[in-house]
């Protein structure tokens, strides 16, 4: 497309300010099933978001190719935007003086052959097999590898870019004993081919879902809880929402009118970090080219301020938090996380079960994106883990249901995990001890 | 979209290396979202997809690569570097591309990608005044129009060309109701895969006022003990039970690789006697319809389960060929990013001999789940989770107060056993389905049912 041409005929036909937001992404993968290659895929694709001012609101158009004409694309533009009346301000941002830098993307993949990627996988499924005799067989092994651009550019002057790439392995495995059978899946993430550890893929595969053989529910009732970490990286990512200025100004947040109040007990420091290097990726800018910030959202229980984009920041009178990005590159600009974490706390995961004596061991919730209610805090998931015997782990729990509120469980955290990890996405969370949680069984 | 010629000439591209089968999947889908909130237009956004996938087949080795560069030398390199994968001599396969008519799964002639966007918030309006005036609680309304005109076409080393065009609409509105510091919300929509005509039909006045109603209805809702009870499932929506503890089970993509519970099991008794489950794409419609599927052979009629026997399951042409069976017009992609699979398109538990007031009235002690949430499945062992949106106590056979943060487990092989009464009164509901070939519309449906002892979560302490 010429961005160029676009722009001057814009102006011509009154758009006065306008955007090209555009990612070009290659992507492939190679799929394993029983040590055999099953499937390879390759994909090129190079996609444009843009939008336009018309009549005081913005409109826009996502498209994928050259099919459309500049006519029709601002025709589109002009038509979307003149059906808006909410009223509202808009932003086409001109960019800031400097933005943070950040470590040149060092993804080495493409230097590597379909042969070398494919022993990767058949080496994965068989040190899955070697890893434990119950293993009954490892029908799928995926590498997946991509690599990406992102550019805005306005014509008020905007023009930054970003290149980044990762690549990943996922593994299953099927367990079976008697007559039991259960499956364990675990993905890893690299930016360098060399970082993928094969062992240590198999082993997390393996060793958890051995471990929940015999699985069966407990009495109902409240437990004291300890709620491992990626639990709780996946029930705070569920209300992650509740933090967004968009949700206040929507009324959809229990946060409302809580700024500078606390909220979550003393122990709780709730961080959005754009830069934060644990986290498996870093944005100097956010979508909509503002330069990248750290916001303590929660600081010792006290609920500081919600996260903002350009526009809301605007309507509440605030000063943005650089939070403007978008749900996929076909969606507006709204509020979101960038690196959102709970901060963790001193003590090992042993020291949590000593410190819990007799309770319940949260190890996995399923459901999430219907077991949540996001304008009140409540959830209620299928759940499974172990019981907590003398400080210990003991026998697995299985097919429970965990209910609870959000708000009332950051307020009866006893202890916090030195465990704060994010995994493969955006948010992060150690492992807690919570005072009480009701779980439901037999 | 390609030319015969073109096409010929890519599908001969992808044989060049000893591959026995090529398929070429060219899509342009408009979509529009509309959205109003608190009573103004807040977006009104349009996208635009144009791409092409192709996929190519040795024995059950299958390369899949897409690209939205859609000129005839793009195509063609594409094609290239996906034979790249085999080197071997061709084996000789000729085909003549012959087009054939698809069936028509859809009445309408006016399909969205002609409606101005402006033409579609009359249908916002009303419901959401509907909602805001019915009570003075409701303190927020959105209402959201969301549409979707997909244009495929086909091509295969059997010589197949065929095109569909699917026309996937709906109208969500979803209400918040706030009494003191409560605020609870509730949400409902109404779509198929159809004109726009429907709309015109259809009474968004009382739609708006159930919703509100809905939420008005939580806000007096109270939390229950987690234990086990008796469940009366009721119609439409409700049929996500069976979508989610039975469907994905029966869908090849896991019974192929011998990873369902309900692998091998054809012939026999997986359900109660009262229990017949069918997936049917050829619903005229229905929001999961469609002409033809996504490998391009039609749609059809499938009966998973008849009495409590396992009939069929659901089979693309790909995982037909490690089952050795047919490929029964089951498979679906969200588009041409995605390799097709089985999956499912309209499916229900059919009608059984009972009535709903029937079923209240023997039930002593149990829960009426009106409407269901979402849910999620592992097919490998069956268990699955799903919340309850709308929900009741059910004592002494009568429905008596609202009740939520419910949440019902099981396994589906256990459930599906457990089910004791089936009535008379099946209706559909609408959702997007998430799977390996991404997110589709699939319609779930049954009629009220009852299963026997499932576990049931919620947070008021103990039974």
């Amino acid at each position: 497309m010429d961005i160029k041409l676009l722009f001057e005929r814009a102006k011509e036909a009154g758009i006065l300010e306008i955007e090209v937001y555009r990612v070009k992404n290659t992507e492939s993968s190679i799929t394993i099933f029983n040590h055999e290659v099953e499937g390879l895929q390759s994909s090129s694709t190079d996609v444009c978001h843009i939008r336009g001012a018309y009549n005081g609101h913005l409109g826009s158009l996502y498209v994928e190719n050259n099919n459309l004409s500049i006519d029709e694309i601002i025709e589109t533009i002009k038509s979307n935007a003149t059906l808006i009346n909410i009223n509202e301000p808009y932003f086409i941002y001109p960019g800031d003086e400097s933005y943070p830098e950040l470590k040149p993307y060092e993804g080495d993949f493409d230097q590597y052959t379909l042969a070398d990627k494919t022993k990767l996988c058949l080496d994965l499924a068989v040190a899955i097999e070697a890893e434990h005799e119950y293993v009954d067989s490892c029908p799928d092994v995926t590498y997946s590898e991509q690599s990406f651009e992102y550019s805005i550019i306005n014509s008020n002057g905007l023009n930054v870019s970003k290149k980044g790439g990762y690549a990943y392995l996922v593994g299953e495995a099927v367990i079976k004993h008697n007559e039991e059978v259960k499956t364990g899946f675990e993905v890893q993430l690299a930016k360098k081919f060399a970082d993928f550890d094969i062992k240590k893929l198999a082993h997390d595969i393996v060793s958890d879902t051995v471990n929940e053989l015999g699985a069966e529910p407990i009495n109902s009732g409240d437990y004291k809880v300890v709620v491992k970490n990626s639990v709780m990286r996946s029930l705070l990512g569920a209300f992650t929402n509740v933090f967004t200025a968009e949700a206040l100004i929507q009324r959809m947040s229990f946060l409302e009118g809580k700024e500078g109040v606390k909220v979550f007990g003393d122990n709780i420091n709730i961080i959005d970090n754009p830069l934060c290097e644990l986290a498996p990726s870093q944005d100097s800018f956010d979508d909509e080219g503002v330069s990248a910030r750290v916001t303590p959202l929660v600081s010792n229980g006290v609920f500081n301020t919600f996260l903002h984009n350009l526009k809301t920041a605007k309507m509440l009178g605030k000063e943005t938090t650089g939070n403007g990005y978008k749900a996929g590159v076909a969606s507006g600009v709204s509020v979101k996380p960038s690196n959102f974490y709970l901060e963790p706390g001193d003590k090992s995961l042993d020291e949590l079960f000593a410190l819990c004596g007799d309770g319940f061991y949260l190890t996995s919730v399923a459901g999430l994106h219907a077991g949540v209610n996001v304008i009140n805090g409540d959830f209620s998931l299928q759940a499974s883990g172990y019981v907590i015997e003398n400080g210990k782990m003991g026998k697995a729990v299985n097919l429970v249901v965990a209910s609870g509120n959000i708000i009332k469980m950051l307020n009866e955290v006893l202890e916090i995990g030195n465990d704060l990890n994010f995994k493969t996405g955006n948010i992060g969370a150690p492992s807690l001890l919570i005072s009480s949680l009701s779980i439901s069984g037999k | 979209m390609l030319t015969k010629e073109v096409a010929t000439k890519v599908l001969n591209e992808c044989l060049a290396t000893g591959a026995d089968f090529a398929e070429i999947f060219c899509e342009v889908k408009k979509s529009n979202v509309v959205s109003m909130v608190s009573r103004m237009i807040k977006n009104s956004d349009t996208s635009i997809i144009n791409g092409v996938g192709i996929r190519i087949l040795k024995g059950l080795q299958e390369t899949y690569g897409y690209t939205n560069e859609v000129d005839e030398e793009s195509v063609l390199k594409l094609a290239k570097t996906l034979a790249s994968s085999y080197n071997e001599a061709p084996l000789g396969i000729e085909f003549e591309l012959v087009f054939t008519e698809t069936p028509k799964m859809i009445t309408t002639t006016r399909f969205s990608k002609d409606i101005p966007n402006s033409e579609k918030v009359k249908y916002l309006t009303t419901c959401s005044e509907a909602a805001y005036g019915h009570s003075d609680k409701i303190v927020q309304v959105m209402a959201n129009f969301t549409d979707e005109t997909q244009e495929v076409t086909i091509f295969n080393t059997t010589g197949l060309w065929r095109s569909d065009i699917r026309n996937h609409q709906r109208i969500t509105c979803q209400a918040i109701a706030k009494e003191d510091a409560k605020m609870e919300a509730y949400y409902d929509q109404y779509g198929g895969n159809f004109g726009v005509e429907y709309f015109d039909k259809y009474d968004f006045v009382a739609f708006g006022k159930e919703v509100a109603e809905g939420a008005l209805n939580q806000l007096k809702a109270v939390d229950i003990p987690g234990g086990v009870y008796d469940v009366v499932i009721h119609n439409a929506f409700g049929g996500v039970i069976f979508h989610e503890a039975c469907g994905h089970s029966l869908e090849a993509t896991s019974v192929a690789k011998n990873l369902s519970v309900f692998s091998g099991k054809l012939g026999e008794k997986i359900a109660a006697d009262c229990v017949t489950a069918i997936d049917d794409g050829t619903i005229i419609d229905e929001w999961g319809s469609a002409g033809m599927d996504d490998e391009g052979h039609d749609t059809q009629k499938n009966v998973l389960i008849k009495d409590g026997i396992l009939t069929s399951y659901m089979i693309d042409a790909r995982n037909g060929r490690r089952m050795n069976m047919a490929a029964t017009g089951s498979s679906r992609r969200q588009s041409y990013r995605f390799s097709p699979t089985s999956r499912m398109t309209n499916t229900y538990i059919d009608n059984g001999e009972s009535t709903f007031e029937e079923i209240i009235a023997n039930t002593k002690y149990g829960i009426f789940a009106k409407k269901m949430g979402g849910g999620s499945v592992n097919p490998t062992t069956g268990e699955f989770n799903f919340n309850v949106g709308e929900g009741y106590m059910i004592e002494d056979g009568k429905i008596t107060y609202p009740i939520k943060g419910v949440t019902l487990i099981g396994s589906g092989q256990d459930t599906l056993l457990k089910i004791d009464m089936v009535a008379n009164n099946r209706s559909f509901g609408y959702g997007m389905c998430g799977s390996a070939s991404g997110s589709i519309p699939a319609c779930v449906g049954q009629p009220t049912i009852r299963v026997r002892n499932m576990t049931v979560g919620g947070k008021g302490g103990s039974k």
